[in-house]
């Protein structure tokens, strides 16, 4: 029984051995390059214009927050300056007024806080499937066993500058976005 | 010697004159040539992009296509004079054709991201009556939303999604562009299927030259 198992395992590292200098055979040719993500990402148009447009969207929506706190603040203010004078039933009308505008704004704050989550990763994503897809046409193209990405979390330690990619994928991302 | 020279030049120069002709005109094709040679992307009226496993392309339809196809569909008699009336129809837009379809079978375009009846309600309404907010042309440093709009619809069959947008910026003036504009640019902005912003550029000279169609 045990020189059966022995046998077996004999063999197993025999396959092993044989894979693994297969892969390495095969693979030793493999073209390969790496890209530094983030300039990839940051460099791109797509994500400049996406980015400008989503400020332009967010400045928006904080004018209309900004025009609101501002009418509250109104609202607050004459309450203060008059509620001396006012009625019983009228103080608690303009008090109950005030907290809904307060209610008002801070569900309108909160709208915009989380549409503006979502849309800025509606909008990241879009401009990732961008990038991936086109990496990865252009690592076809150009005959690429491998295209690497480098990030700050590093799951790429060291490569050599030849096989650094960046310059010449981004060259021709961007060209791509602008639809040449 | 002097006689020699210049003739020489002449030569030169009517060669050069014949040879920027035949560069320039794209001749006259059967109908069905036609419909193949614009759908041919080295003629650069037809782009193509493929972003997360979907193609967006954009075509342009010349005036003499448009013209042509209405023209067979009327089943009027088909003379010069009749096909130059049908083309006069559409020389003063600049027509492009945007369709939406899956690399492969998975993706359905209309639910595609849909979470409830109100999301689809809302994705069918914009899909028929809002592409002039995804869909314009940027002509040097303005933008034109287009002039007309038709969704086609969605083909269940082939899952796909098709527009034709129509445009008519200030720089073009039935059937020429300004002289000093190179290009111009058609940008569909997916609201659906994150495949992003999606520019397609188009040399002015590439809109103007093309072929024409022989009724024969």
């Amino acid at each position: 029984m045990k020189s059966v198992k022995n046998v077996l395992l004999g063999l197993g590292v025999v396959f092993a051995v044989v894979l693994f200098d297969s892969f390495i055979t095969k693979d030793s040719g493999a073209k390969i390059g790496y890209v530094r993500s983030v300039e990839l990402i940051y460099g791109y148009d797509g994500t400049k214009a996406a980015q400008a447009k989503f400020t332009k969207q967010k400045e928006a929506w904080q004018a209309n927050l900004d025009t609101l706190k501002a009418e509250f603040n109104r609202s607050l203010a004459a309450f203060n300056e008059g509620q001396a004078k006012m009625s019983k039933a009228e103080l608690k009308r303009q008090r109950q007024l005030l907290a809904s505008q307060e209610s008002q704004l801070q569900q309108y704050a909160q709208a915009i806080t989380e549409q503006s989550e979502k849309q800025d990763n509606e909008v990241m994503q879009s401009v990732l499937n961008q990038i991936n897809s086109f990496t990865e046409a252009y690592g076809k193209a150009q005959g690429y066993d491998f295209i690497l990405g480098t990030s700050s979390d590093g799951n790429v330690l060291y490569g050599k500058g030849s096989l650094d990619i960046t310059e010449e994928l981004l060259e021709a991302l961007n060209k791509q976005y602008h639809g040449q | 010697m002097d006689s020699k020279i210049i003739r020489a030049c002449l030569l030169v120069f009517v060669s050069a004159l014949l040879f920027s002709a035949c560069g320039s005109d794209k001749g006259m094709l059967s109908w069905a040539d036609y419909q193949e040679w614009i759908h041919d992307e080295s003629n650069q009226l037809k782009k193509v992009k493929q972003v997360n496993k979907i193609n967006i392309s954009a075509l342009y339809l010349p005036a003499d296509y448009l013209g042509f196809r209405d023209l067979l569909s009327s089943k009027a008699v088909i003379d010069s004079a009749g096909y130059q009336q049908a083309k006069s129809n559409y020389q003063c837009g600049l027509t492009f054709r945007i369709l939406i379809e899956p690399e492969e079978n998975g993706i359905n375009l209309l639910y595609h991201k849909v979470g409830s009846e109100g999301a689809y309600k809302a994705r069918m309404n914009a899909l028929s009556f809002s592409g002039d907010q995804y869909i314009s042309m940027s002509v040097g440093s303005s933008i034109y939303p287009p002039v007309l709009v038709n969704y086609e619809g969605y083909n269940e069959l082939l899952n796909r999604v098709i527009f034709t947008a129509v445009f008519q910026p200030k720089e073009y003036s039935c059937g020429a562009f300004q002289e000093d504009l190179a290009e111009v640019t058609l940008t569909f902005e997916d609201p659906f299927w994150s495949t992003g912003v999606n520019n397609f550029t188009y040399g002015t000279s590439i809109l103007t030259n093309v072929p024409q169609i022989n009724m024969n």
